[in-house]
C-alpha cells in the first residue's frame, strides 16, 4: 500500500499543518490596516468568511479605529471590481450609537453604502445578520449582538463561511469566558495609558493555530485626533519653554534697563 | 408526423392519487401549469389529468424541438421545486398515453396500451376479455363493428390519436390583466389560515408574470370579510386591502412569497375571512438595467433585503445617510428609510475632529464643581472649538430657535475613553454652564 499523502486526499485549505500554524493562510484574509495586528493574525490579516468575535472591554470600544482600515480598503476593492448598484455595501446593525458619516467619508468609506439598522428588540440583530450575509452586494457586516447565545453564533459562522463577507460581532467583554465557534476571538480595551496617545490594546483569546498570548497596541488610524494632540502638546511644550527662557535667562532689554537704572 | 410535437406535462400526484405532493404547498395547481406553460407556446391545453403543449406553430421561434423542450423543462426546475413527469407524441393522446405508461417517444405507437385512449374506460373490462390490449389491435378491427358496438366516440378519439381527424380542445388564454380569488372552504379567523391560500394565488400570479414575461412592483390583496348583510348597510367595511410594494420589479416566487409572509405577520383581521382576491397593482417589462449579468446567482440583492426587515420592523428601524451642508453636527446627516435612486451629490466630508459615532440626542452631563462628570470626571484635552450657527431668518439673539453658540471639546476619562462634548454659550453667563455629550471616539 503506498503512503497517504495529506495533500492528495484533502483540498487544498482544508488541513493546517502545525508546523505552518499562526503564519499559513488557510482562508482568504483582508489585511487589518494594523501592521503589528496582522503579524499576529493568521494569514496575515481579518479571515474573509468567518466570523470575527471582538469582546470589549468598554460599552463604545475603538470599533471604527480597530475594523476602518480593512472595510475601507475591502469596500474599494469591491467597487473596482463590482458593477453592481450596490456593489461595497457595509451593514451596521444595533450599534450603541449611531454612525456619523460625514467622518466615515472623510476617512475615505463611501458611506452612501451604508445601511444602519437599528432593530425594535435586541434579539432581533441576529436575523438581520444572518440575512445581509446572504446579499450579493454586502462586502462587511458589523454586530453588536450583546445577548447571542452560542447557536446564534454558530449559525452566524456557517452563514459567513458560505458568503465572502467580513463579519465582526462585537460583544461585552464578560462573555470571555463562554465557548464560542468563532474561529477568531480577540479582546480590544482603550489603552490604559491612552492619555498621551490615543490606542488600543488588542489580546487574541483565540486563533487558528499556536495560542498569543502577548498584547498588541495599535494606534488609531482612522482619526486625526492622535495627530491633533501630538500638535498640541508640541505648542504647549514651546509655550513653556519660551516662559522658561524669559524666567532663566536674562534679555538683552534687561541690561538696558539696568544701565537706564545705573545711569 | 414529428413524434416531439406534442408534450404533456403532469405532477406525480395527478396521475396517481397516492403519490407524494399532493397536499403539499409547493406544488402548483393544474391551471397555474397551464398558464406557466403559455409563456412557450400559444397552444396550451389542459386535460384531465396533465397539461398539453403543442410545439408545432412555436418550434422554429425556439430553434427545433430539442431546444423548445429543453428550455421547458430548464425553466421548470428553475421555477418549481417539485418533480415533473412528461411524454412526448405526434399527437396529444399519444402524448398522454406515453406519460402514463412512462414510455420514451420512440416507443412504437400500435404497442400503446388501451388504457391510454381517453373516454373508453367503461369498454376496457370487455377490450380485455376479448384480448385487445394495444391501440393497433383495436384499430385492425372492421370500423363499422367498432362503431355499432362501442359507438362512434370510440372511433373518433382513434383517429385523433393517430392523427387523421383533428382534436376538439380549447387552448388557455392568458388574461390581460391578472386579477384572481379563492374562496375558503369555511370563514378563517386568524392571517396564519389563509396562508396556504395565499400561496395557492400567488403561484398562479408568478405564474402569469412568466407567461406575461413581466415583472411586477406592487400587488395588492383583499380580503373579503365575513360581515353580515345588517352590518355592512351601516357602512362596516367588508373587505381589508392590503399592499405589498417591492423596490425592484421581481418575478421571482420566492420573494414575493417571503415578502408577503413578513407583511402578513403584521395585519389584523376584523372579521372572518370568506375569500381572497389578489391583483399585480404595478407590472412593467424587464427592462435593459436588470441584474444577473455580473452578479451570478451569489445571493439576494440589497433592495431585497432592506423590503424584507423593513417588512418585518417597520422602515423607522433602517438608516441610509443622506447628507446636509450644516455646520450644526446633528444637521449635517438625515436619515432615510428608502435606498437613494440616483447618484447622491456632494457627500458631506467632514475634515477636523469629528468623531464617528454621534448620539441621537445630546446627552446633559451631570456638573460638579463646575466640571462635567461622564462616568467620573472629564479631563478637557482639545479645545474650544466655537461654533455659532444662526439661521438667515432669524435675528442675531439667544432667544432664536435654531441659534446653535456652542464650544466644543475633547474630552478624556479613564473610563469612558475619548468623548466630543460641548458647552452651551448660551447659558455660558449663568452660574452654571449646561455640558452635553455629543459624539463618541471609538
Amino acid at each position: 500500500m503506498p503512503p497517504l499523502s495529506i495533500n492528495e486526499h484533502w483540498p487544498s485549505g482544508m488541513v493546517w499543518r502545525a508546523s505552518d500554524a499562526g503564519h499559513a493562510a488557510c482562508t482568504a484574509t483582508q489585511s487589518s490596516g494594523h501592521a503589528d495586528l496582522d503579524a499576529v493574525l493568521p494569514g496575515q490579516g481579518w479571515p474573509v468568511g468567518g466570523l470575527i468575535e471582538v469582546l470589549q472591554q468598554q460599552p463604545v470600544g475603538a470599533d471604527w479605529q480597530l475594523v476602518g482600515p480593512a472595510l475601507i480598503a475591502r469596500q474599494q476593492q469591491a467597487l473596482r471590481e463590482g458593477h453592481a448598484r450596490w456593489a461595497g455595501s457595509v451593514i451596521l446593525i444595533n450599534p450603541v450609537h449611531p454612525p456619523f458619516t460625514p467622518t466615515w467619508n472623510d476617512a475615505g468609506l463611501d458611506a452612501s453604502r451604508l445601511v444602519w439598522l437599528h432593530p425594535p428588540q435586541p434579539q432581533a440583530c441576529a436575523w438581520a445578520a444572518e440575512q445581509a450575509l446572504q446579499c450579493a452586494d454586502v462586502v462587511a457586516v458589523l454586530a453588536w449582538l450583546p445577548h447571542a447565545t452560542a447557536t446564534v453564533l454558530r449559525r452566524l459562522q456557517f452563514m459567513a463561511a458560505q458568503s465572502g463577507c467580513l463579519l465582526w460581532v462585537f460583544r461585552p467583554g464578560v462573555c470571555s469566558s463562554q465557548a464560542s465557534p468563532a474561529p477568531l476571538r480577540l479582546e480590544v480595551s482603550v489603552a490604559a495609558s491612552a492619555i498621551e496617545t490615543p490606542g488600543l490594546q488588542v489580546r487574541v483569546l483565540k486563533r487558528r493555530g499556536l495560542p498569543w498570548n502577548a498584547t498588541v497596541f495599535l494606534p488609531w488610524l482612522c482619526s486625526g485626533l492622535p495627530q491633533a494632540l501630538q500638535a498640541q502638546r508640541q505648542i504647549s511644550a514651546r509655550r513653556r519653554g519660551a516662559t522658561q527662557e524669559y524666567r532663566h535667562e536674562p534679555t538683552p532689554l534687561d541690561g538696558v534697563g539696568a544701565a537706564a537704572l545705573v545711569a | 408526423m414529428n413524434p416531439r410535437r406534442w408534450m404533456v406535462l403532469a405532477l406525480p400526484h395527478w396521475l396517481h392519487e397516492s403519490s407524494p405532493g399532493g397536499g403539499s404547498a409547493e406544488a402548483p395547481a393544474q391551471d397555474v401549469v397551464a398558464m406557466w406553460c403559455a409563456a412557450f407556446s400559444p397552444d396550451v391545453f389542459v386535460l384531465s389529468s396533465g397539461v398539453a403543449i403543442d410545439g408545432q406553430s412555436v418550434a422554429r421561434y425556439w430553434g427545433g424541438w430539442a431546444p423548445l423542450w429543453g428550455r421547458v423543462m430548464q425553466a421548470w426546475v428553475q421555477q418549481w421545486s417539485v418533480p415533473l413527469l412528461r411524454g412526448h407524441g405526434a399527437t396529444v393522446w399519444q402524448a398522454l398515453a406515453r406519460l402514463q405508461q412512462g414510455l420514451p417517444h420512440t416507443s412504437p405507437v400500435d404497442a400503446l396500451a388501451l388504457e391510454g385512449l381517453p373516454g373508453v374506460a367503461a369498454h376496457l373490462p370487455m377490450w380485455q376479455s376479448l384480448g385487445l390490449e394495444t391501440w393497433g389491435q383495436l384499430r385492425a378491427l372492421p370500423r363499422g363493428a367498432v362503431a355499432r358496438r362501442w359507438g362512434k366516440g370510440v372511433l373518433s378519439t382513434l383517429d385523433q390519436a393517430y392523427g387523421e381527424a383533428r382534436h376538439c380542445l380549447a387552448p388557455i388564454v392568458v388574461p390581460a390583466q391578472f386579477n384572481a380569488q379563492m374562496a375558503c372552504a369555511q370563514p378563517v379567523n386568524t392571517v396564519a389560515g389563509l396562508a396556504g391560500l395565499m400561496q395557492a394565488l400567488l403561484h398562479e400570479a408568478v405564474a402569469w408574470l412568466y407567461a406575461r414575461g413581466q415583472r411586477a412592483l406592487a400587488l395588492v390583496w383583499t380580503l373579503h370579510l365575513d360581515v353580515p348583510h345588517t352590518q355592512a348597510v351601516q357602512g362596516r367595511l367588508s373587505q381589508q386591502v392590503f399592499a405589498v410594494a417591492s423596490a425592484q420589479a421581481s418575478s421571482d416566487r420566492g420573494l414575493w412569497w417571503r415578502l408577503v409572509h413578513e407583511h402578513m405577520t403584521r395585519w389584523e383581521l376584523s372579521a372572518p375571512v370568506h375569500a381572497v382576491s389578489l391583483r399585480w397593482a404595478q407590472t412593467q417589462l424587464p427592462s435593459e438595467e436588470a441584474r444577473g449579468l455580473w452578479d451570478g446567482p451569489k445571493g439576494q440583492s440589497l433592495e431585497a433585503w432592506l423590503d424584507r426587515v423593513k417588512a418585518r420592523w417597520g422602515g423607522e428601524h433602517v438608516g441610509l445617510a443622506s447628507w446636509r451642508a450644516d455646520h450644526v453636527p446633528e444637521r449635517m446627516q438625515a436619515w432615510s428609510t428608502d435606498l437613494p435612486k440616483g447618484k447622491q451629490e456632494g457627500a458631506s466630508q467632514a475634515r477636523g475632529l469629528y468623531p464617528p459615532w454621534l448620539l441621537r440626542e445630546p446627552l446633559r452631563l451631570w456638573v460638579k464643581a463646575d466640571k462635567p462628570w461622564y462616568q467620573g470626571p472629564l479631563r478637557l484635552v482639545l479645545g474650544p472649538q466655537r461654533l455659532d450657527a444662526m439661521p438667515w431668518s432669524a435675528t442675531w439673539s439667544d432667544a432664536a430657535p435654531q441659534a446653535v453658540r456652542r464650544d466644543y471639546f475633547v474630552a478624556h476619562s479613564a473610563h469612558a475613553g475619548w468623548l466630543w462634548i460641548y458647552r452651551e454659550r448660551a447659558h455660558a453667563e449663568h452660574t452654571h454652564a449646561q455640558w452635553f455629550l455629543q459624539g463618541v471616539y471609538g
